[in-house]
């Protein structure tokens, strides 16, 4: 049997963190009651016209600079035209013949090595509205705020060949994208949408085979499912002698399956031609100069920066740069003086952890790099043990507490002193007869359960070292 | 004249209005079409006309980069505003020649608006000619 | 009322000779009168009184008002009012009430014109004789057995028949110089960019402006300047320093003279000269708005000998002849060689010349136009506004249900044309190819426009056809473009103005065209033929019309 290798691009739909939408003055906010954020315009009243938004033209450019296109210098807007409820011109204006970027490329990680991954072009359009289903009466509803909001589509070539390498791309263009504060690139909000375009051809031949779209992929894992499933449909169909049709496929998670959408209705013409509303736009050098300039400072050389300045491993700097969050608390709590390498333990360790448990994100993170470096401080200075300090940075992380003030109010201050332990512990020894014993009949592990009672019974704070020691002197002495 | 790439089939006919989404009936069909074939028939005196070298932007012909760099325009002065009558400048830029291009065109490019909420409250409005609404929403057939 | 222009008519406003309110009475009385006309498709009385009283009250506040303050005027039903029925004549739009009003009727407001209705038109400006409305046909008011011309028809024919002074119109391939040509008014199509298209249903996005339409050259300036200035929500939209359009009538009464009697000029602006002090010899050019041609007009100035009219100071004006071959009637070619006389005579330099590309822009017009709307008019979908069929079985059988039934034949035939130019295939072979031709013709255009200052064209090859004539022979009615589409093709300013008439009476119609920002030399040229060639004769023939003889 042939050995196939599959040949995967992208078509990645990116919302562009504006205020106002694409070509009026009309609020992206979220959150807005139904057909709120719209006017005549992006309702394509009759007699409306464009304008275009500059801060889109801004961020597409910003966004082609840093994943390495050339930025054109004459570029305009085309007309695509085919009838749909969410467009309500029924033509979106999109960019086909002169797009405002072209030829990039990013590197991914994945597998072995890096991979280098080509963009074809990066082009500005309007986003179109939502339509959702009404079971009461079996009709669609259509509420036009979305209509409008300012997309760009990056468009890679065929380079990918797994859900692995698609995966690192997409999460390399969400960290970059991000980084400029372009978008908040989040697959399932529907602010970063995946089109994968997947075709497979025997190993070693040239040519492309035939590639299908998949629509409606709003996870990593429902992209990993969809490519595997694709793959292994158009490898069937090629064994049984039949053809792979070019066409477009909703992918449904649930089933696990997909199924073509098209219908003799939707023409797939869409005879565009440069939009007569919009004038072009010309792109000086000084204005890409500019854009330039303002560019923050993007993972990679963060990544460098930290190994160099702050002498934490490579490990640690890739995860902190993987999330602009994380590098801002970093940066600044480091900043304030605290050791780079306990706070890249506290982001990595405790940060991480409870994002993912609390299902919660990076950018709604709440801790100011003020109250990390001061929890780092009271830890190292022994004011509180480790243990305690995981309860005290859970507060930082949910109401961004002032540690030495919660510290104080809850009375979590380590009890370090060696009397008032003393105290505890020989309270303890005699309240447990038996695990004395057991410790002296040579059961050293006995001390551990002993350590907890006491620890229990000075709410966690007592220094857990300060209770070892002494236990054990005084059990050692325990009966003299 | 090769008159036969004129003809309209009712198949083509048919194609068109899918994506014009207009229908016929059956009697007027042939009316259509002889309209269509007459109009084709008529504009195709532009065959005459020798155009392989002149320039425009509809994806056939695309100027260099470097030729547009290269013009300039007299109009250079002409400020561009935003929607609040707020002068916006694109920076320095080198404009077209008079003679470029598509459309209509001014002699003055890159017409931008400030990224700032201009507009409110657009439900109303937005909901006031629909012939089909629930609530909130105008209502549709059910899409798929 | 009936023989003040409307710059004149305003200066009485003002001067509380007259009270807004008595002008809208008698403007729809004359709207009642002309009802068999079909000029106007929406009367809007409540409105236009309500209107009224916020001007008069300014007026008698002694407030500083627009040249045109408190005349009424008639808007195209393509422009969209606030609140008021706008319906493109279709039966899509019949129901069709926008929630703003265009750019120009906010400028038109403030300004204080008073607006009293929409107009009747081509269904959705598409058509050259104003048959294809949904209301029914346009009426001449000249001779009502004929059309009034497309698609501007209804505004054209309330001003020919005095039901209004003022109207505003618009134009893609000639649809406000054609009806200004069959009924006698004044029209402008400005250079593209100048009038705002926000608010313009749209046609032909890259050929459409609005453009006023008056009884004489200087009420369409001075309601030309009203209208025109940048507009931040049109992006093709100039900004230009100044939209000065009337400024020109200070040099016409400039250093020159006039061999007159008795000259009764009323002053208009501030700037005011003693009424009767002007003498034979000088006028004094000093910033005077005044109203010359029209005086001599009303034969309220009465010139013996026109060539002191010496205004035109070697103004080029070139005859492209190439044009004016076969297919023009001789009645019209005579009256452009007329008009060439009455030009030299009043210091003009007109010479013949070819301009070539003749039989090519009307081709490259309509696959542009026609590919245009086949896309704006995609939105007409009965989704959200317009009409929406009853009896759909599913999403797209609604859409095409909704739009056959809510379009007429005509839109419907140029949506398929242009869908069918756009599609793949043909694209190129059409499209681009008609996008080739348009710079060619705009070189040409160019070219002679380096030599001369304007162009004088037929508007026409013939006068207005019989009502129910040229809907039998569409490719003949596009040809009726000829002379027009080339002014939109290349963006350029055009004005129509009354050249005399036909042996059966029916009106002439000339066009001057000029270089883009040229709107100064076409209505110097304008305003020169009108009050040469606008004579008695064209004025009695308008009475005997209405009297019913022939």
């Amino acid at each position: 049997m042939a050995e196939y290798e599959t040949v995967i691009g992208l078509e990645v739909h990116v919302e562009l963190a504006t205020k106002t939408k694409i070509f009026c003055g009309c609020s992206t906010k979220f959150g807005a009651r139904p057909n709120e954020n719209t006017c005549p315009v992006c309702m394509g009243m009759p007699g409306t016209l464009p304008v275009l938004n500059k801060k889109v033209v801004e961020y597409a450019i910003a966004v082609g600079l840093a994943l390495n296109c050339d930025i054109s210098r004459y570029s305009k807007f085309d007309r695509k035209n085919y009838f749909y409820p969410d467009n309500p011109q029924n033509y979106q204006i999109s960019q086909l013949y002169m797009p405002i970027c072209t030829n990039g490329f990013v590197n991914v990680t994945a597998g072995e090595g890096s991979k280098k991954i080509r963009i074809h072009e990066i082009h500005m359009e309007e986003d179109a509205g939502k339509l959702i289903h009404d079971d009461e009466e079996d009709v669609s509803l259509i509420d036009y705020n979305r209509a409008g909001v300012p997309l760009i589509e990056i468009v890679s070539e065929p380079d990918m060949s797994n859900a692995e390498e698609v995966i690192a791309y997409l999460k390399k263009l969400k960290t970059v994208i991000g980084y400029l504060g372009a978008s908040d690139c989040k697959l399932q909000e529907g602010s970063m949408r995946a089109d994968v375009n997947l075709s497979v051809r025997p190993v070693g031949k040239k040519e492309l085979g035939t590639r299908t779209e998949m629509k409606n992929l709003s996870s990593f894992r429902a992209i990993s499912r969809a490519i595997e499933n694709e793959k292994k449909r158009q490898i069937k169909l090629i064994e049984n002698g039949e053809r792979v049709i070019q066409q477009t496929r909703h992918w449904d998670d649930k089933k696990g399956e997909s199924y073509s959408m098209r219908s003799k209705e939707d023409a797939m013409d869409y005879r565009y031609f440069p939009e007569p509303d919009l004038m072009p736009l010309i792109i000086s050098e000084k204005w890409i100069d500019e854009i330039k300039a303002n560019e923050p400072e993007m993972a990679e050389q963060k990544i460098e920066r930290y190994i160099l300045q702050f002498n934490i491993p490579r490990y640690d700097a890739e995860q902190i740069t993987s999330e602009k969050k994380f590098t801002e608390i970093f940066e600044e709590t480091v900043d304030l003086g605290a050791n780079p390498k306990k706070v890249s333990n506290w982001i990595m360790g405790e940060t991480m952890r409870i994002l993912k448990e609390e299902k919660d994100e990076p950018e709604n993170l709440n801790i100011s790099p003020k109250h990390l470096a001061k929890l780092i401080e009271i830890v190292d200075n022994n004011t509180i043990n480790s243990s305690v300090a995981k309860d005290v940075f859970l507060q930082v992380y949910k109401n961004d507490v002032d540690p030495e003030v919660f510290v104080r109010e809850n009375s979590l201050a380590q009890v370090s002193d060696a009397g008032e332990l003393e105290g505890i512990i020989l309270r303890i020894l005699s309240e447990n007869p038996k695990s004395v014993g057991d410790y002296m009949a040579g059961k050293k592990k006995a001390i551990g359960f002993l350590v907890g009672q006491t620890m229990k019974a000075t709410k966690g704070t007592a220094d857990p070292a300060m209770v070892n020691k002494l236990l054990t002197k005084l059990l050692n002495g325990y009966g003299n | 004249m090769d008159n036969n790439y004129n003809r309209i089939s009712k198949e083509m006919l048919d194609y068109v209005g899918i994506l014009s989404k207009l229908e016929f009936e059956e009697s007027e069909k042939e009316s259509y079409i002889k309209g269509m074939e007459e109009m084709l028939d008529y504009v195709d005196i532009l065959n005459e006309l020798d155009t392989d070298t002149v320039p425009v932007d509809g994806g056939v012909y695309v100027r260099s980069q470097t030729d547009i760099t290269a013009e300039k325009s007299e109009y250079q002065n002409v400020q561009n505003k935003d929607l609040l009558g707020n002068v916006v400048s694109a920076g320095d830029v080198n404009t077209g020649s008079q003679t470029d291009i598509t459309a209509g065109k001014s002699e003055y490019q890159n017409v931008f608006r400030e990224d700032t909420v201009s507009n409110e409250n657009g439900q109303e409005a937005a909901l006031y000619n629909a012939p089909v609404k629930k609530g909130e929403y105008i209502v549709v057939p059910k899409t798929i | 009322m009936k023989n003040l222009t409307a710059l004149e008519l305003s200066r009485k406003i003002k001067e509380k000779e007259i009270s807004i309110k008595e002008v809208l009475d008698y403007t729809f009385k004359s709207m009642e009168d002309n009802k068999d006309l079909n000029s106007f498709v929406l009367e809007m009385r409540d409105e236009a009184y309500r209107q009224a009283e916020d001007v008069q009250k300014k007026i008698d506040a002694n407030e500083e008002l627009s040249s045109l303050a408190g005349v009424p005027i008639a808007i195209k039903d393509n422009i969209c009012i606030e609140g008021m029925r706008t319906t493109c004549c279709s039966k899509m739009l019949e129901n069709f009430i926008p929630t703003y009003s265009a750019t120009v009727i906010e400028r038109l407001r403030a300004a204080g014109l008073i607006i009293v209705g929409k107009t009747n038109m081509d269904e959705f400006a598409m058509g050259s004789t104003g048959e294809t409305g949904y209301f029914g046909p346009c009426v001449n008011p000249i001779n009502k057995g004929y059309v009034t011309g497309g698609s501007s028809g209804g505004s054209a024919a309330a001003i020919a028949s005095g039901q209004v002074k003022l109207a505003l119109g618009s134009d893609t391939g000639g649809s406000i110089r054609l009806p200004g040509a069959y009924c006698n008014v004044v029209g402008i199509k400005p250079t593209y960019g100048t009038v705002s298209r926000n608010g313009l249903i749209a046609y032909a996005s890259s050929f459409d402006q609005i453009g006023p339409m008056a009884e004489n050259v200087a009420d369409a300036a001075a309601l030309l300047e009203i209208i025109s200035g940048h507009d931040a929500f049109d992006s093709t939209s100039l900004n230009k320093e100044s939209y000065d359009f009337s400024g020109f009538l200070n040099d016409f009464a400039g250093e020159n003279t006039i061999n007159g009697n008795a000259l009764n000029i009323n002053a208009l602006n501030e700037n005011a000269l003693n009424e009767n002090a002007l003498n034979e010899n000088a006028l004094n050019g000093n910033a005077l708005n005044i109203n010359i041609s029209n005086k001599i007009a009303t034969n309220e100035i009465k010139v013996d000998n026109i060539s002191n009219i010496n205004n035109l100071k070697g103004l080029k004006i070139g005859i492209p002849v190439d044009y004016l071959g076969d297919g023009l009637d001789d009645e019209i070619r005579e009256s452009i060689y007329k008009t060439k006389e009455i030009l030299e005579k009043a210091g003009a330099i007109v010479s013949e010349f070819e301009m070539g590309m003749f039989k090519y822009s009307v081709p490259a017009y309509y696959i542009i136009a026609c590919a245009e709307a086949s896309s704006n008019l995609e939105r007409y979908d009965g989704v959200k506004y317009g009409l929406r069929a009853k009896d759909y079985s599913e999403l797209h059988s609604m859409y095409k249900k909704s739009r056959s039934q809510g379009f007429g034949a005509e839109v419907k035939k140029r949506i398929m044309l242009g869908s069918f130019l756009l599609s793949s295939g043909y694209y190129d072979a059409y499209y681009i190819k008609a996008l080739k031709t348009r710079e060619l013709i705009k070189q040409c255009f160019e070219n002679a426009l380096n030599t001369y200052d304007c162009i004088l064209l037929p508007v026409s090859p013939s006068t207005a056809p019989r009502l129910g004539e040229s809907l039998k022979n569409p490719l003949k009615m596009y040809l009726s473009d000829v002379y027009n589409v080339s002014a939109n093709l290349c963006g350029l300013p055009a004005i129509v103005f009354p050249a005399g008439e036909s042996r059966e009476g029916l009106p002439i119609g000339l066009q001057f065209i000029g270089r883009r920002f040229g709107e100064q030399e076409i209505l110097y040229a304008a305003a020169t033929c009108e009050a040469a060639g606008r004579g008695p004769e064209s004025k009695a023939a308008c009475e005997a019309h209405e009297r019913g003889v022939v």
